[in-house]
């Protein structure tokens, strides 16, 4: 077992032209679950393949357990790796498949076989080892490829986006069966996945990248209720949060444009301390924005859409130029066109910079020294109520 | 599976072709649509089979017009297996067979190497992703020129003179005799029309080769170097397995198709020394064009084709089957 660590990680292509990934620092503990999530390009999977040793980093250091294998090539770095497409060798039966990376190393028939059954056991396909890959389902296909990867004991198990090519039921069985899977192994994993929700559910702890750079590292529920910046604000959470461009007077007043509202002293100083000019963006999440009777709330529109989710339901209105969402209990008995009022859990809105950097939430500022994830999860359910 | 099959499907038709020919087509109008094409292949193929071809070799073939050319039965046959030319047939068979069984691998080890190399990504100057388009179409030069040409060529180059750049480089390594150079001297002649045959030809293998290696998913080779695979491994366990189809393919349809030409043989060396590479497609050619002797020319042609119609079961075999 041993921990990961990037140090000033740079990658580029086409010489240089293309910036892939641009200093990376990241820290894996030992045993941890660490998934790597952003938009297609941002670099997620550059970052899993220089640790894998496919790619040789322009700059940076890449270090397992304080040795440094930045320039070692992947045979020899103790990894194993799963694909989206799962690259099952097509020739070979899933026996030979999972025995290939001990095969080359050189391992004896006794071992191989040994690992290889332990290995069809721990994912439940010792009845396919005859089968070649072309013969398997999707599923079946990913066991064999997840088999493939842990028979060889890793020091460092990568995943390059491995639920893509499943239907969405069999990914969130194999989600949990990965998590399961990792937990018994207890061994450092890179997860890289485009989908928020993914990784939400997946990592203990999450970094989300863009632009080839990381923009927060931390857990699930910090990346969520204290994104350090716009982009992570919005690239996390389903329904996406609500941005409003707004501006601040300098004293108390926040002017959205369709609503103004009054800050409290401490969030006014931080502003007055954190922001450039007078231009700020208010973010509120779907579920901080609820219904009020008419007059009311903060303003009052129309429902332009309504989207039944079972247990809740989630709502579209046009304030201003924008198209807000909120998600409210099902239990409402509303309709589309119908008009509402709008009210807004203050305590969780967040203010950003026009240039992306986060300035504060409106509780931490009023709030200081409270705010664990137990106490937020409460209040912010209280605030749906 | 399905492989099997099917053959089995086919093999139990070829019992009732009647019934299968209208099975395939509908009917005697089905039948009808066909005819244009049947007439055509009956002027440009079965009429020339049979006219020139069996017809001509139970000929005494003379070249005046006027005189007739009477038929000798299987005279013309008794020549090649009993007579005067028994010991050239003999011979040239072997030569064909020899001919063929180098040709055929060299063309496919050579097409492999410049696939594989063609394939790979060089960062060197000149080599680099902006020149590729260049190397891989220069591959391809030899393909593309006439026969005849690049045998004229070779058997120049191969000459012992100050121009004849192929001997001059070879006569380093081997004790090739300077009077007549490679083409003109056992049994360098014999090598001297393998390397012009192969160069003129591995361009279509290459071809094959290069669209099989590159149809190879690349996370393949990404997971077996992570596996710990080294070249010559990964070689051995990707690239083969996947290309095995085409190469069975190639292969094929390289055998059938060289086992008759004579451009290269012709140009190179004309058969020579003596008849020491003189195949058997270069035998027919000289007898019926060279001595006008049609008629023997037409039996060896006719006993050539009914020789390499196993050789064209097998390669249809291999083109039906899926691995």
């Amino acid at each position: 077992m041993v921990d990961a660590n990037l140090d000033g990680l740079r990658k580029t292509f086409n010489n240089g032209n293309v910036v892939a990934v641009d200093s990376i620092d990241l820290h894996i503990e030992e045993g941890e679950f660490i998934v790597l999530v952003g938009p297609s390009g941002c670099g997620k999977s550059t970052t899993l393949r220089c640790i894998a040793g496919l790619e040789t980093p322009n700059d940076g250091k890449i270090e397992f357990g304080g040795h440094d294998v930045t320039e070692l090539p992947p045979k020899d770095r103790a990894v194993s790796m799963v694909f989206q497409n799962y690259a099952l060798y097509p020739s070979m039966t899933v026996y030979e498949n999972m025995e290939f990376g001990l095969k080359m190393r050189g391992a004896d028939r006794e071992t191989i076989d040994e690992r290889v059954r332990w290995a069809a056991g721990i994912m439940e396909i010792g009845d396919l080892l005859d089968r070649y890959p072309n013969q398997l389902s999707g599923g079946q296909q990913q066991r064999v490829a997840l088999g493939r990867a842990i028979v060889r004991e890793p020091a460092i198990f990568l995943l390059d986006e491995p639920l893509s090519n499943l239907d969405a039921k069999l990914r969130s069985v194999m989600r949990t069966e990965i998590q399961e899977l990792q937990r018994k192994l207890d061994v450092a994993t890179v997860f890289v996945t485009h989908d928020q929700e993914e990784a939400m559910s997946m990592g203990d702890r999450i970094a989300v990248m863009n632009a080839g750079r990381i923009e927060q590292v931390d857990p699930p529920e910090v990346i969520y209720h204290e994104p350090n910046s716009l982009f992570v604000a919005d690239f996390i959470g389903s329904p996406e949060i609500n941005f409003f461009e707004s501006t601040f007077d300098g004293s108390d007043t926040v002017d959205t444009g369709a609503f103004g509202f009054d800050v409290p002293s401490e969030v006014a100083t931080e502003l007055s301390s954190g922001l450039d000019g007078r231009d700020l963006v208010v973010g509120i999440r779907p579920e901080d924005i609820s219904l009020a009777p008419l007059g009311e709330g903060v303003i009052d529109t129309e429902i332009q859409v309504l989207e039944p989710m079972g247990d809740t339901q989630i709502l579209y209105f046009d304030i201003g130029d924008s198209r807000i969402r909120a998600v409210v209990p099902s239990a409402q008995p509303i309709g589309e066109n119908d008009k509402v009022g709008l009210s807004v859990n203050w305590e969780n809105v967040h203010f950003f910079r026009p240039d992306g950097p986060s300035v504060v939430k409106w509780r931490k500022a009023t709030d200081e020294g409270v705010n664990t994830d137990q106490e937020l999860r409460t209040d912010q359910r209280a605030g749906n109520q | 599976m399905s492989a099997i099959d099917q053959i089995g499907r086919r093999r139990e038709g070829i019992g009732g072709i009647v019934d299968s020919v209208l099975e395939e087509y509908g009917s005697v109008q089905g039948l009808l649509f066909l005819l244009p094409t049947l007439v055509l292949l009956t002027g440009i193929v079965f009429y020339p089979m049979i006219q020139n071809g069996l017809l001509l070799s139970l000929r005494d073939y003379t070249l005046n017009p006027a005189a007739p050319d009477p038929f000798v039965g299987l005279a013309n046959y008794e020549y090649w297996f009993f007579g005067a030319g028994q010991a050239l047939f003999l011979f040239s068979i072997k030569v064909t067979i020899l001919y063929e069984l180098l040709v055929v691998p060299f063309d496919l080890v050579v097409a492999l190497g410049a696939a594989l190399l063609m394939n790979e990504r060089f960062q060197l100057p000149g080599l680099g992703i902006e020149t590729r388009a260049f190397w891989r179409g220069l591959m391809l030069a030899g393909y593309a020129s006439p026969a005849i040409a690049a045998g004229l060529t070779w058997g120049i180059m191969q000459q012992a003179a100050e121009y004849g750049i192929v001997y001059q480089f070879l006569t380093q390594f081997f004790d090739i005799p300077a009077s007549g150079g490679i083409v003109s001297n056992k049994p360098w002649a014999f090598w001297g029309v393998v390397i012009a045959k192969v160069w003129r030809d591995f361009g279509f293998m290459y071809i094959v080769f290069l669209a099989g290696v590159q149809s190879i998913p690349s996370a393949l080779y990404e997971i077996s170097k992570v596996d710990g695979a080294n070249p010559i491994q990964r070689f051995r366990y990707i690239t083969l397995p996947h290309l095995r189809t085409v190469i069975v393919t190639v292969v094929m349809i390289r055998t059938v198709f060289t086992v008759g030409k004579l451009a290269i043989p012709l140009a190179t060396t004309q058969g020579g020394p003596v008849n020491y590479t003189r195949v058997l497609g270069l035998v027919i050619y000289d007898v019926g064009f060279g001595e006008w002797a049609l008629g023997r020319a037409a039996a060896l042609g006719m006993m050539f084709a009914v020789s390499i119609i196993p050789l064209i079961l097998l390669w249809v075999k291999t083109e039906t089957e899926d691995y």
